[in-house]
């Protein structure tokens, strides 16, 4: 579908005709994320628009709305699951220059912004005065807010000060219609009527688009320590993640690593002991507390047989520690061109079953899995590695989406922790939600959005 | 179809599209598209290599619009070689005539007709007195380049100058030099870049050269890569760093003041010259060096490179860079790149913040000149 000249000169005279492009070498670019989405899925934009106000997007929207034309939102198309992809045409809203930071208010700790700034921009601003924001996520180097509220993102702290939405305060939003509304509470607790902002945040863009976002922030810890153990099983590395979740320790990280993974590290070029799994546990706070929990999390590791416990205090061994961890998608780019990310999380008692039922996939397929993640939050990646130039390969791979996302469900878990259901996971939504819950959802969705032109295919089947 | 070679498919098969490159692209950062960083143009090149693109002029923009600064390589987790492919693609648009640009073009034939890639012929006993002093041959050979030759003839003056009362022996090319061709490699004209290579060397064994001694960076990279086991190959940055440890440079006048350095992709990024010109900057007296927040690895690009067909791009380019030496708390920025040096001249003012040579600053310290 190609965009009557009518409707492209709408769209400039609301954001200017420097900020609407209709280009096939801008359009074939906004047709990608960071996914993996085979060609045929895909769909071009019929148009990008750039937007710099609030009154602009809602001007969008409004448009689109009438005359029913499909809207993307989108932040750094950083999202692993197609969730900034169009998949029948339509306009893309690229908020990356709306990336201000509008006000920091440090006596009632938030901060607002708007939806594109960049999550390493922001932490480097509030550090400034004291500050941080938690909940990023680990490609806080590129990725927006407005994407992290849109996906409920969560990163390696999470296990210590919870997801996205637990900081988010306040929302403006342009619904569907193009009305604009405030969700939300400039005060630390609200008992005020539904709670819009908690249904906003994670709703991939399908119930409107975020313009201005207030986050709650948090004062910078005295000092961060990071320890780091390997082990000889997987069993014994589980068995530390849930004494240490269970004990006095409040970590503000519990990272583990399998086999596979250390190993492609490891080819990587990055030294790393060759064993079974590797667990990261960072403290933060005052330092005499992190001392006081050091000990803690070294008992708990000497308990389950750890072995080779590197400590670092300074920035830079705490970097060396994360460095392994932090090379493990590029360090799997270098077995197999393609990567697969899954984003499973399980009750943490649970976690020790996930590993062991995806060792088994994996064995059974003959596909090459490496397993990593946020384990103190029960929340594993499991990257399934292959060719997409071999068919058979890529019928095993999604064989092994498949039947890891049916093994996590069994474990009384979720088929994504951090990432967004997108277009990926939105055949599996039913795996895990029920019919009427999934009716009760999309209830919520035609209430909004009637003509459905908010980010459609993503969620939904 | 068709548009990589081999080699370079694997090269392209290896990046994930995860997107980091957006943060750190200094022509992205200054346009703010898609299409117009580092992820965006690996999309549009995919696209064109499995035909579902046409090389129009959109795409021709986006793709001669990288200045092939390389710090999309330094941050790179999946070790992409991204300016092997955009070479590669610039190699295979001339090939197919669909390349380079106008503007571009018009570049080329200045260097193939003049000898100079902004389109004067220089005699180089013309641009400064002293140059008539210098002999007509020697084992060293000052080699100015094209900026320097033809735009600004007092630094080209304030260089043989400090060489001189160095008492280091050295002579330029007095008829002239022919621009060294790293311009026509950079757009993909490889048998042009060549032929203007050859060129430029044809005068230097007549010279008597051995060693090169290169202001420009361009040079100093064509140079250095190509002429390997023919001549040594350095920077003036690097003599002039030699000069003042050997005590015949003497720094003796102080400037009091804070002083960033800009790091030239092709000194830096390129052929890893980070330090020499920072140890020059810092036996100055009075001077405290401060690192901008990109600098060394990640530095920004000023937009050199697509000057004459993005020459709007290349502004906010400038601009970003003397903005973030302000940020630093720079009263100067110093340069070891006339490329960068021009482009960072016009913003400058606007900000209330000088740019000059490194050779300027030692210069004046040197007693040669008396106001930077």
């Amino acid at each position: 579908m190609m965009l009557p000249q009518e409707v492209i000169r709408k769209l400039e005279e609301i954001v200017g005709p420097e900020n609407v492009s209709v280009e096939p070498a801008e359009l074939i670019c906004y047709a990608r994320d960071f996914s993996f989405i085979d060609v045929k899925t895909r769909s071009l934009p019929d148009a990008v628009v750039w937007p710099t106000s609030t009154e602009q997007v809602a001007g969008i929207v409004k448009l689109a709305n009438e005359l029913k034309i499909p809207v993307i939102p989108r932040g750094a198309g950083t999202g692993e699951c197609g969730g900034a992809m169009p998949v029948k045409g339509g306009i893309v809203v690229d908020l990356f220059k709306m990336s201000r930071v509008i006000e920091l208010n440090k006596v009632d700790m938030w901060v607002l912004v708007e939806p594109g700034i960049v999550g390493d921009e922001l932490n480097k601003f509030l550090s400034k005065h004291g500050f941080f924001y938690p909940p990023v996520p680990a490609s806080s180097e590129m990725a927006t807010i407005g994407g992290n509220v849109a996906t409920n993102a969560a990163g390696y702290r999470t296990v210590k000060y919870g997801s996205t939405s637990r900081w988010v305060m306040a929302l403006e939003v342009v619904l569907p219609s193009g009305e604009v509304i405030w969700t939300g509470s400039k005060t630390r607790k609200t008992s005020s009527g539904y709670d819009l902002t908690r249904l906003f945040v994670g709703s991939e863009g399908t119930l409107g688009i975020f313009t201005k976002i207030m986050l709650r922030i948090h004062p910078l810890p005295e000092c961060r320590t990071v320890l780091t153990a390997h082990y000889d099983s997987i069993d014994d590395a589980c068995k530390t993640v849930i004494d240490i979740m269970s004990g006095r320790i409040f970590p503000s990280a519990v990272e583990i690593m399998d086999r596979m993974s250390i190993q492609a590290v490891i080819n990587y070029g990055v030294e790393l002991p060759r064993a079974e799994a590797i667990v990261i546990v960072e403290l933060d706070g005052d330092r005499d507390d992190v001392e006081r929990r050091m000990k803690a999390v070294k008992e708990v590791l000497e308990r389950n047989r750890a072995l080779g416990v590197s400590a670092g205090v300074t920035e830079e061994e705490q970097n060396r520690l994360w460095r392994g961890r932090k090379s493990i998608t590029p360090a799997l780019a270098s077995i197999k061109p393609n990567v697969i990310d899954e984003d499973v999380c399980v009750p943490v008692s649970r976690l020790l079953e996930l590993f062991k039922g995806i060792e088994e996939i994996s064995r059974n397929l003959g596909v090459d899995i490496a397993t990593y993640g946020h384990a103190g939050d029960g929340n594993l990646h499991p990257d399934i590695l292959f060719d997409k130039r071999n068919p058979e390969e890529v019928e095993k791979a999604v064989e092994a989406v498949k039947m890891i996302r049916g093994l996590t469900i069994k474990l009384g878990g979720t088929i994504t922790g951090e990432h967004g259901i997108g277009l990926r996971r939105a055949p599996s939504l039913s795996m895990e939600h029920s019919a009427e819950a999934i009716e009760a959802m999309k209830a919520l969705k035609m209430a909004l959005d009637p003509n459905n032109i908010m980010n459609p295919g993503k969620i939904f089947p | 179809m068709g548009i990589l070679k081999n080699k370079l498919i694997e090269e392209l098969i290896r990046c994930t599209h995860c997107g980091t490159c957006r943060s750190y692209c200094p022509v992205f950062e200054a346009v703010k598209r898609e299409s117009w960083g580092t992820r965006g143009r690996i999309f549009i090149i995919e696209a064109l290599q499995e035909g579902r693109i046409d090389v129009d002029s959109g795409v021709l923009e986006r793709l001669y619009s990288c200045t092939l600064c390389k710090v999309c390589e330094e941050i790179c987790e999946s070790l992409v070689k991204f300016s092997d492919i955009m070479t590669g693609v610039r190699e295979t648009l001339a090939e197919k005539s669909l390349g380079p640009l106008k503007e571009y073009r018009e570049m080329a034939a200045n260097i193939l007709k003049t000898g100079n890639v902004l389109g004067s012929k220089v005699r180089l006993a013309d641009i400064s007195p002293s140059v008539n002093r210098l002999p007509d041959k020697s084992e060293n050979l000052l080699y100015l380049g094209c900026v320097v030759s033809s735009s600004y003839s007092e630094k080209a003056d304030i260089i043989i100058r400090l060489l001189q009362r160095a008492g280091y022996s050295f002579t330029v090319l007095k008829g002239g030099e022919n621009c060294c061709g790293a311009f026509l490699e950079l757009v993909g004209l490889k048998d042009e870049s060549r032929e203007a290579l050859n060129r430029a060397v044809s005068g230097f064994s007549e010279a008597g050269a051995e060693n090169i001694v290169t202001v420009c960076p361009f040079c100093y990279g064509t140079f250095h890569d190509n002429l390997k086991g023919k001549f040594t190959v350095r920077h003036s940055s690097e003599i002039i760093g030699e000069l003042i440890e050997q005590e015949k440079i003497r720094l003796e006048r102080r400037l009091e003041a804070t002083v960033a350095y800009f790091d030239p992709c092709h000194l830096g990024r390129w052929h890893g010259l980070y330090d020499p010109p920072r140890k020059v900057i810092e036996s100055v007296p009075g001077v405290k060096l401060v690192e901008m927040e990109r600098s060394r690895e990640t530095s920004r690009c000023c937009g050199g490179p697509i000057r004459a067909a993005f020459p709007r791009v290349r502004a906010k380019m400038s601009s970003r860079i003397v903005e973030e030496a302000k940020e630093a708390g720079a009263a100067y920025i110093v340069t070891a790149c006339p490329t960068c040096y021009h482009n960072l001249k016009i913003p400058s003012f606007r900000h209330k913040i000088k740019v000059v040579f490194i050779e300027e600053l030692v210069a004046y310290s040197a007693g040669i000149v008396d106001k930077i």
